[in-house]
């Protein structure tokens, strides 16, 4: 493997899914996950976690910031263009779930705003948020359909929150993707800078929509760590069910109980 | 034919006076209950010359009145509940209201005119209902689907949890807090001064 081969994997893969990733909004509503999240390794990960925002800083944020002055339209046309661009994955993690309509959706959206849209940069099929939203799919969301748990929680270095499940599910996605065979089967460096160039905008982009609401979380959370891990298992539950309802969070009853070690008082236990 | 109809008829009648009353369950229907508290919030927080202890002030009042401050404490604590004094508890439900009181009283202040929509109610588990709404936003963005989880409270409803595009806040912050609360040997006091601490914060800033 050439060292191009090798950056281009690693790069790729490394910046699939950003820090911000795990505060972007899906347009979905329902219940949440009455779990605790599962973190055998939590004691590594929060070291990961630290090197991750201090990365974040330095790196991704002052980008971030300079990218937010760019025009409304323009940064939305970025992300149009971003997001069409990833309708081979999409679609062939649709039909690994089953979800015929989501592939009809998906097929529906690329040939929209491809011809429409001007080659993807505006997103015409969801006119005014009143047509075809956007909903990404990818093999971690696969496997969460086909019954697989998340696993235990990790934080990856630069690439942010995931889980066992979720990061193997990264290998499929980066073999789905027309890019990564362009890439293997040219000599030339345009499908590697392609492939970077497209991740490093995706990270920035969402960085940067975020960057508000990431600042709030962070300044407003008592363990920002375990904060973002709820979230980051909330937002991935709720992907794999498309926003479909969930049993949420069940109301605690208070009954009344004696306790032995409290002199026969009634003392009041949480049935959760 | 005509006799029994008519029999029935009647027995249908005098099933119908003397069934007693179906108990009202709520005079207050779960969507309105939910407008009503938006328009006070809108009425009474928003003015951007409002002073910050009258908007923290008037934010205290329609929390006591509209959350069911209980069991949103007693399910954050969760199993830690047990373990807990009772004065414990009680320290802990003040530190909990004063901290949503400084995280989220100043931001009605930026509210900016954005249209608020009370759509749908669904059943929830255990006598909840849930809400959905929504909540446009003034950079063009799709809106906020907030779902709003309530509990009955005498004739009319009380917030439980707040659902925001699908990620529950009480969740979220319950998980954070045993974070906490495992990472101080299971002391809740050591929340409670967490909480404390980070007020202290947030009243500064």
């Amino acid at each position: 493997m050439s060292i191009q081969r090798f950056l281009q994997f690693i790069m790729a893969s490394v910046l699939a899914l950003g820090l911000a990733s795990c505060a972007t909004p899906q347009n979905t509503s329902g219940g949440a996950a009455a779990t605790e999240v599962s973190d055998p390794l939590e004691d590594v990960n929060r070291v990961i976690f630290d090197v991750n925002l201090a990365l974040d800083k330095v790196i991704v944020r002052p980008f971030a910031t300079l990218y937010a002055e760019l025009p409304g339209g323009i940064k939305d046309s970025i992300r149009n263009f971003l997001r069409n661009l990833k309708t081979p994955v999409i679609l062939a993690n649709n039909l690994l779930q089953g979800d015929i309509q989501g592939a009809s959706d998906t097929v529906g959206r690329f040939l929209t705003n491809t011809i429409m849209g001007l080659g993807g940069l505006f997103d015409v099929a969801n006119g005014n948020g009143k047509g075809i939203a956007y909903r990404p799919e990818d093999f971690g969301q696969t496997l969460g359909v086909w019954g697989a748990g998340g696993g235990p929680y990790l934080m990856l270095p630069i690439l942010g929150p995931s889980n066992l499940r979720d990061t193997v599910g990264m290998v499929p996605d980066y073999f789905m993707d027309p890019v990564t065979w362009w890439g293997i089967n040219s000599d030339r460096d345009l499908p590697t800078g392609i492939a970077i160039g497209r991740r490093v905008l995706e990270t920035i982009d969402t960085r940067s929509r975020n960057k508000k609401q990431l600042e709030d979380l962070e300044a407003t959370s008592l363990d920002f760590y375990a904060t973002v891990r709820s979230l980051y298992h909330q937002q991935r539950e709720n992907m794999i069910r498309n926003g479909d309802e969930a049993e949420g969070a069940p109301i605690p009853s208070v009954n009344f109980e004696i306790d032995e070690d409290d002199g026969g008082k009634a003392k009041a236990a949480l049935v959760q | 034919m005509i006799k029994s109809t008519r029999r029935s008829l009647i027995a249908l009648i005098t099933i119908a006076v003397l069934w007693p009353n179906q108990p009202v369950m709520a005079g207050e229907s779960p969507d309105a209950f939910i407008s009503r508290l938006a328009t006070g919030a809108i009425e009474n927080l928003t003015s951007p010359d409002l002073p910050q202890e009258e908007r923290q002030a008037r934010f205290r009042s329609m929390l006591k009145d509209g959350f069911d401050l209980e069991n949103v404490a007693n399910f954050l604590l969760g199993p830690f509940r047990r373990k807990a004094s009772e004065a414990e508890i009680d320290a802990f439900r003040l530190a909990l209201e004063d901290n949503v009181v400084a995280t989220y009283a100043w931001r009605f202040a930026s509210y900016d005119g954005q249209a608020f929509s009370v759509g749908t109610v669904r059943d929830g588990s255990r006598g909840q209902k849930i809400v959905s709404s929504s909540l446009s936003q003034s950079d063009g963005a799709p809106p906020i689907v907030i779902d709003w989880r309530l509990t009955p409270h005498g004739d009319s409803w009380r917030i439980f949890d707040i659902v925001v595009e699908g990620l529950s806040m009480l969740v979220t912050q319950r998980d954070e807090y045993s974070a906490v609360i495992r990472r101080n040997d299971g002391k809740v006091s050591a929340l409670i001064d967490a909480i404390k601490a980070q007020n202290e914060k947030l009243s500064k800033s």
